[in-house]
């Protein structure tokens, strides 16, 4: 039966990731040509004083769609494979903690490295520098704190989810269900902004339509966690993460090449780079260049991109704190059977992610100087086209047909990729739902396995598709803020809570249901009334400046051009649209002035635990420290893989 | 599982050497690599004009507040390792220790 449906599904999914390309291969060719003019159009104007190189935005559909459907048929393969295996809980939530440790170094590396990592950082780099690459060394950071505070002990207290970690000798049923809301809000913020950008990368990449990606990510999701569980979850992501390390790989030796290998050559050709010199002049609005001013260096110093401090050190501790307490991480602890086994797989992750990131390097500084930051903007504002076009550059001055072939190759990683990550993302809220609150709480934990097992998989289900609806109503809105958040939340609720549950005789259940959700719901409520929000008002303000401007230009009896006057309309109406406006929380004007809310609800989360664990202290929870500390440090009593469930 | 008397284990002075010793290197180590981070995002924050000391050309074009950022994941690798060989070579040995001291193997 089992065996029907997945057949069913994946013939379904096929199909309709097929029929997505039938009616819009015959319309490729003047896509493709109009792309071409956007390009030259707005190539023209650019600052530049060589012409940038012609780069084409699509990718070859035919080659691409037949990399996806290999990613496809090989996941669903494995699906087949680890299905026949997945039969108790134990299979489903922990692959029965039999994953070894370089197997899950590799596998946490893919649950982490997000199509984000990969496309958005190359982005990031090749626009602003320096800058670009600072955003990344917060995520790498943030290992130091898994491998020396989290990864060992949970392995050893833990066994499914985070709540299993908080109630070791907390009063299991409130805690369960805290830990479960911030588990489900923390995921479902990280697969919207996941799974909305899949939606629009997929759209841009290929020309998939938006809806249709969403539907056939999704469902291939569900097939992958409901019939795979964590066995299938694992081989994705390591499949994925070697794609991606041998993409980064591939192109990087190809990009330094062009500087014989030589690192003191390819910082020279960024800092000689004309279009880069201008494009730097450009961002800094100096319209004439400045006399002794050096803007190819000035790309490699920091201040083009991230300009509030605060904001970066808000920014850094939501990373850097946030990691070690995300569910779907600390959840690829308990795949291992013992807690030597976790802390090598962070090691190995940690050197898979390091060697990334600094390859993503290479990846963003090649595409700047070999695309130019000019060439790359007019395909897409934000930059994530950087790293597929510049495989088409690269593998197109071989062959043409080797470029279209490379860049459909680094889109498929871009799909494996999302595919890997939000596995890990549904699998880690369904079991926060089967396990904590109906398994544990509804059922008193005295659900047979069978019915365990039945919820886990429904849930995964429901799971996908709501991720599915979220993501479907959310497509205009702007979720890159939801990442932030995500980190942010889970370093301000989930850090604090499992770091003093582990490591403080004195933490009781009120401390940890207070961290967990003060933590959680303060950054929320931050959030809804910071800068990321939109505010009419100040959007009608913006618009008085141009009114303003322009007026005083007709007052100066200077007739203003189409443009200007068509402008001058635009701003009217906006202005007139959005003076009475206020923001959803019916605000005029932020009240908290930073994107990111870690600075505050990080110090709160912490604050709120320990002030309610003294104000409320349990005196049979402080004598079960000594279980849990003896257990966590050193393993003894520990449930060692299946055999002891 | 034969019952464990877990107050007696956390008392013995193998389990307190390993938790001293534990402790001792995580809380030192992570500190030092959480402000060894944030010293990146404040230093670059307040690196503004060419001629700050950031921007100082050390390598070629590679300013020094880069080579600042390319040391964040030297020092991550050199904790990742560094801790993989301490705790092959200490914590495990002592968890070893007390483990057949209290003939749990």
């Amino acid at each position: 039966m089992k065996r029907i449906g997945i057949v069913l599904i994946a013939a379904l999914c096929l199909g309709l990731m097929i029929s997505a390309t039938v009616p819009t291969t015959a319309i490729a060719a003047p896509e493709a040509t109009s792309a071409k003019a956007v390009v030259a159009q707005t190539q023209t104007p650019a600052p530049a004083p060589a012409p940038a190189p012609t780069v084409q935005a699509k990718a070859n559909k035919t080659l691409t769609l037949g990399m996806f459907i290999i990613i496809i048929g090989i996941t669903l393969y494995i699906v087949y494979w680890a299905a026949q295996r997945t039969k108790t809980t134990a299979d489903f939530y922990a692959a029965r903690s039999s994953i070894t440790g370089f197997q899950n170094g590799w596998a946490i590396a893919g649950d982490y490295m997000s199509a984000a990592t990969f496309l958005g950082m190359a982005g990031l780099i090749s626009l602003n520098g320096f800058d670009g690459f600072l955003y990344p060394t917060g995520w790498m950071v943030a290992f130091v704190t898994v491998l020396l505070v989290v990864a060992e002990p949970c392995r050893n207290a833990g066994k499914y989810t985070v709540g299993d970690v908080l109630c070791v000798r907390a009063n299991p049923k409130p805690v369960r269900a805290a830990a479960a809301v911030t588990t489900l809000l923390v995921s479902t913020f990280y697969l919207t902004a996941q799974l909305v950008g899949a939606g629009k990368l997929m759209e841009l990449l290929i020309g998939i339509p938006y809806a249709v990606s969403i539907v056939g990510v999704g469902l291939l999701i569900v097939i992958y966690v409901v019939f795979g569980g964590m066995i299938a979850t694992t081989w994705v992501q390591i499949i994925k993460a070697g794609l991606l390390v041998g993409g980064g790989i591939l192109l990087s030796i190809l990009v330094m090449i062009k500087s014989g290998f030589n690192p003191m050559k390819f910082f020279n050709s960024i800092v000689d780079s004309k279009e880069i010199q201008s494009w730097v002049q450009v961002k800094l609005g100096h319209v004439t260049p400045q006399p002794g001013f050096d803007y190819g260096q000035r790309y490699l110093e920091p201040g083009l991109f991230l300009k509030n401090v605060w904001d970066q050190i808000s920014l850094g501790m939501a990373t850097a704190l946030g990691t070690a307490g995300m569910p779907h991480i600390l959840m690829r602890f308990f795949t291992v059977p013992d807690a030597k086994t976790a802390r090598k797989s962070v090691v190995v992750a940690m050197f898979l992610i390091a060697t990334f990131f600094v390859l993503t390097t290479v990846m963003g500084y090649g595409a700047a100087t070999l695309l130019t930051p000019q060439g790359i903007v007019a395909i897409d504002k934000s930059g994530n086209m950087a790293n597929p076009l510049l495989a088409r550059f690269l593998g197109g001055e071989f062959h043409p047909l080797l470029g279209d072939l490379l860049q459909a190759f680094i889109c498929a990683v871009a799909f494996a990729t999302i595919l890997a990550v939000v596995s890990g993302l549904v699998l880690a809220s369904s079991a926060a739902i089967s396990h904590d609150i109906y398994t544990n709480v509804i059922k008193d934990g005295k659900a047979e396995q069978s019915e365990q097992i039945k919820a886990a998989r429904i849930t995964a289900a429901v799971v996908g598709v709501i991720g599915v609806a979220i993501a479907f109503l959310a497509e205009t809105q702007n979720v890159a803020h939801l990442v932030a958040l995500a980190f942010a939340v889970s370093a301000a609720g989930v850090l604090p809570t499992v770091v003093f549950s582990l490591f403080w005789r004195k933490m009781s259940t009120a401390g940890i249901v207070a961290g967990l959700l003060i933590g959680t719901l303060s950054g929320i409520g931050l959030v809804l009334v910071s800068p990321n929000m939109q505010y009419p008002q100040l959007i009608a303000a913006g618009n008085q400046k141009v009114i303003q401007a322009l007026e005083a230009k007709q007052a100066g009896k200077v007739a203003l051009t189409d443009k200007e006057q068509a402008d001058l309309g635009k701003a009217k109406a906006s202005y007139e649209k959005n003076i009475n406006g206020t923001s959803v929380m019916g605000l005029a004007k932020p009240l908290f002035p930073l994107k990111v809310p870690a600075i505050v609800c990080v110090p709160l989360g912490f604050a709120s635990s320990i002030i309610f664990s003294l104000l409320f202290p349990s005196k049979r929870e402080q004598d079960a420290f000594d279980e849990l500390y003896v257990r966590q440090i050193t393993g003894i009593g520990t449930s060692g893989g299946i055999s002891h469930h | 599982m034969a019952q464990l008397d877990f107050s007696a284990i956390a008392k013995h002075p193998k389990f307190l050497e390993l938790s001293r010793k534990k402790m001792t290197f995580l809380v030192g180590w992570w500190l030092f690599s959480t402000i060894f981070y944030f010293g990146l995002p404040i230093w670059a924050g307040n690196t503004n004009a060419q001629s700050d000391f950031g921007n100082k050309q050390i390598i070629g074009h590679v300013p020094i507040l880069y080579l600042y950022a390319l040391a964040q994941y030297g020092l991550c690798l050199v904790i990742a390792l560094y801790y993989y060989y301490w705790a092959n070579k200490h914590a495990d040995r002592i968890t070893e220790e007390l483990m057949k001291e209290l003939k749990l193997k």
